[in-house]
């Protein structure tokens, strides 16, 4: 019983969490809008661009097989992964979280692989570009989350130890860091550039193929958010329905935020943004594991 | 600074050297030499005399005298003169040494001669630049011989994306987010790293010189040039009016001439803050794009206010202009302008500091000054490679010697660079507006009775937003025997293979918009796609099916 409970709570917000991305793609729209002193499109705009792309024809592609294979792996395992995340808040269990974790880094090596299937040279320079900053984004993802992980678990409230809550303090800057750098926001949106390459990665898709590969990224950028407010959340109020409900509330705030730092940034260039990140990363993930390690031997 | 004299002696003596003659009108030299002497006349205007190659202008003066002539302009910027150096030439088999050994920049005109006029230029590989590859042999449209309507019944044909197997290819355009206006380029790249640059242009290539020297009258010109370009029309068309009133030598009322200036300004700032806004949007900062649109709002209101339009203003005529300011739009002018200056200069200050902006627009799209030297680039392509050259202040026109104001010159020669010497020509231009609404006079705004004698010639540049617009007539009856455009994009595209090279391939479009190209101005054919079908190419018809 309490396993069918669990099942269809998490199926029920896993259509929320569906649904809600492309909500917050229209809020993100009108966020940037006010702050660029004009109206913006209404908050169900992106919907509507998705259910009239739905419509559109598809324009053939010679590989088209593949590129469907890569983009329903890409969607499913992107879905999968926000399921298990939903179940990690509800119950707290880490295997869930180490699932999501894993399912969401196949789904952005899915997403790498597409651009690069086809012949275009803009599609292809943003797909190599996609790989660079994935190269650079994805590992600091996985380590900062399983440092913040760990440093959480080590943290006794009542008494905390200084060292461990400076350790948790680095990770967490760098899961965030590492979290809006792979929703592909300015200034990191090198790989679909549109004034530079004319949309790189996205060029050429059409129709329902592309409906569902902007679908995807607006459910990768709220995942990344989402795994963050999770763990946090989970931590500080435990887990349970009003964790799931919270984390939600605290995905959809870091979104707005993300949203404000966007627009007031430019574009990165391809060469600065993947060595400025991999230089930031290596910094402080050393500095978190040191930190950490002197938390748990020193103190 | 030389004797007047001294310098016109100068010009004189080349002159002999050359078994030549020389002439001077106002602030014009005409230098005739014989064509086998031009080419060393032109490398010591250039090389020694430090003159500004401008562009060449080929004619067929076979009506008049019986030869093609061609015409290089020169303006010698330290001495407020233009030097035209030209030569007569046979007309059965009209050959002329090109000068592109000595004079780099001369490149594009002499081979737009060559397919408008069949004049063949020696000493240089000739190729096909303004006529589509199509195009009937011996069939040259600027002829005089050519009627304006004739039109050859050609099949478009397309050209192909060059394959190679060394790098890789990237086409940007004739269609591209990064391009307004249908070009091609061709960047060759090794990875990220352009390494050579293909550009083919002249896709809307509209004939309008044609035009202007067979169906219009002296005044209708006025109102054609104005539409070369959508942003910079009014330069254009003040250009054109003062190459015929220097030509007739007409004394246009002063507070004409103000009118102008002001018109002038209020252009260069709108063309700026787009400029400003297409290049924000291209680094990836829409906010910054947005809100330099937001306030040139208020320069489009202003120039409503003068004109009674937005754009195309329509009040330039031979012999000064068609609206006057009264004491209210001056005020109103005023006032917007501080206004808007108050907005710009908090505006710029946090665009500026946006860390992408900077670290992506400095270092990158180097013009060297040889280069840009070598290539006479116009305009802030030009300063911002350390070129201290702006027609206002080098060869004064209007009521620009009425107004205080400082050139902005620059010595990186980056993307950067060509940023800001803009960002500082804005704070001029509402600086010059202020002092000329001080001082303008009293009086008419035209002339009301006025000849144009044939056969006369008025040559003039106007610095225009992206740099120095010429226009060149040679009076006829009744309308203009030869009229000569060329827009500064004409002499700054060559630079940027220059720019380009060895650069990262995201910056190609930054460095291309750097030198704020208009290639309508540039271009002057129509070709207009029917549903992809069979399609036929006419001068001034479209494409017919």
């Amino acid at each position: 019983m309490e396993f069918i409970l669990l099942t269809s709570t998490s199926i029920t917000v896993l259509l929320v969490n569906t649904i809600l991305p492309v909500i917050m793609d229209g809020v993100e729209r009108k966020i940037k809008a006010r702050i660029q002193s004009r109206i913006g499109p209404p908050i169900v705009q992106t919907l509507y661009d998705l259910l009239k792309l739905l419509e559109k024809e598809v324009k053939p592609l010679h590989i088209m097989p593949f590129i469907l294979l890569t983009i329903i792996a890409y969607l499913s395992t992107i879905i999968a992964s926000l399921y298990f995340i939903n179940l990690y808040t509800i119950t707290g269990e880490a295997y869930y979280s180490i699932t999501a974790i894993t399912l969401f880094a196949i789904s952005l090596t899915s997403n790498t692989l597409t651009p690069l299937l086809l012949p275009s040279p803009f599609t292809y320079t943003g797909g190599m570009r996609e790989v660079i900053l994935s190269i650079v984004n994805e590992p600091a993802f996985i380590v900062s989350f399983v440092l913040a992980s760990t440093s959480l678990r080590l943290l006794n409230l009542q008494s905390p130890n200084i060292w461990i809550l400076i350790a948790l303090s680095i990770s967490l800057t760098t899961l965030v860091l590492s979290s809006y750098a792979i929703t592909g926001r300015i200034p990191f949106d090198i790989a679909e550039a549109e004034p530079e390459i004319a949309s790189g990665v996205l060029l050429e898709f059409s129709g329902k193929i592309l409906a569902l590969l902007l679908l995807s990224n607006l459910i990768k950028r709220f995942i990344v958010k989402y795994i963050v407010s999770s763990l946090i959340l989970v931590y500080i109020i435990g887990a349970g329905l009003t964790c799931l409900a919270a984390s939600i509330l605290l995905t959809i705030a870091l979104w707005i935020i993300y949203a404000i730092v966007a627009a007031i940034l430019g574009r990165s260039r391809v060469d600065l943004a993947p060595i400025t990140l991999g230089k930031v990363y290596i910094l402080l993930l050393a500095l978190s594991i040191t930190v950490l390690l002197v938390g748990i031997y020193g103190g | 600074m030389e004797g007047e004299k001294l310098i016109l002696d100068k010009y004189i003596e080349l002159s002999r050297d050359m078994g030549g003659k020389a002439s001077i009108e106002g602030d014009t030299v005409h230098i005739i030499v014989p064509s086998e002497k031009l080419v060393e006349a032109a490398s010591k205007l250039f090389n020694e005399y430090q003159c500004d190659f401008r562009v060449c202008v080929g004619t067929d003066e076979r009506p008049l005298n019986g030869y093609f002539t061609i015409t290089h302009i020169f303006t010698d910027n330290r001495n407020g003169l233009y030097v035209l150096l030209k030569t007569y030439i046979e007309p059965q088999d009209p050959k002329v040494p090109s000068i592109t050994n000595a004079v780099p920049g001369a490149d594009w005109c002499e081979m737009e001669a060559r397919d408008l006029l069949g004049i063949e230029f020696t000493g240089r590989t000739p190729y096909r630049l303004v006529l589509p590859p199509e195009w009937p042999k011996g069939l040259h449209p600027l002829r005089k011989d050519v009627p304006y309507n004739y039109r050859p019944q050609i099949r478009g044909v397309s050209e192909k994306v060059s394959t190679t197997t060394e790098t890789g290819v990237i086409p940007i355009g004739p269609y591209h987010p990064a391009l307004h206006e249908p070009e091609y380029f061709e960047l060759y790249v090794e990875g990220e790293k352009v390494v050579d640059v293909k550009y083919r242009g002249f896709h809307v290539h509209r004939g309008i010189e044609k035009l202007g020297e067979t169906r219009m009258t002296y005044q209708q010109v006025n109102f054609l040039a104005e539409r070369i370009c959508g942003i910079c029309g009014f330069e254009h068309s003040s250009c054109y009016a003062l190459a015929v009133e220097k030509a007739a030598k007409l004394d246009v009322p002063e507070r004409a001439q103000f009118i102008r200036s002001i018109v002038l300004e209020v252009e260069r700032i709108h063309s700026h803050l787009l400029w400003l806004g297409v290049a924000f949007h291209v680094l990836g900062y829409d906010t910054g794009f947005m809100h330099v649109w937001r306030i040139r709002e208020r320069v489009m209101y202003l120039a409503e206010l003068l004109t009674g339009s937005r754009k195309t203003y329509g009040i330039n005529l031979i012999g000064g202009v068609r609206r006057d300011i009264n004491e209210e739009k001056k005020q109103k002018t005023l006032e917007v302008l501080r206004e808007l200056e108050k907005e710009y200069k908090g505006l710029i200050e946090v665009a500026l500091s946006v860390p992408q902006v900077r670290k992506r627009a400095s270092g990158t799209g180097v013009l060297p000054r040889e280069d840009a030297l070598k290539l006479s680039v116009e305009g802030p392509t030009a300063r911002a490679s350390g070129i201290d050259k702006d027609a206002r202040r080098d060869l004064p026109y209007a009521a620009y010697k009425y107004a205080s104001f400082r050139v902005p010159v620059y010595t990186e020669g980056d993307n950067l660079a060509r940023l800001l010497v803009r960002v500082d020509e804005l704070v001029e231009s509402m600086a010059i507006i202020e002092q000329l609404l001080d001082k303008i006079p009293k009086g008419p705004i035209l002339l009301e009775k006025y000849e144009i004698p044939e056969g006369r010639v008025g040559v003039q540049v106007v610095e225009a937003p992206r740099g120095g617009d010429v226009h060149f007539v040679i009076t006829g009856h009744g309308k203009p025997y030869r009229w000569r455009v060329r827009a500064p994009t004409y002499s700054n595209i060559p630079a940027l293979r220059v720019m380009l090279r060895d650069q990262p391939l995201a910056d190609a479009p930054l460095t291309i918009a750097s030198i704020d190209p208009c290639f309508s101005c540039t271009d002057r054919v129509l070709i207009v796609r029917e549903n992809g079908r069979r399609e036929w190419l006419r001068l001034t018809g479209g494409l017919k099916i």
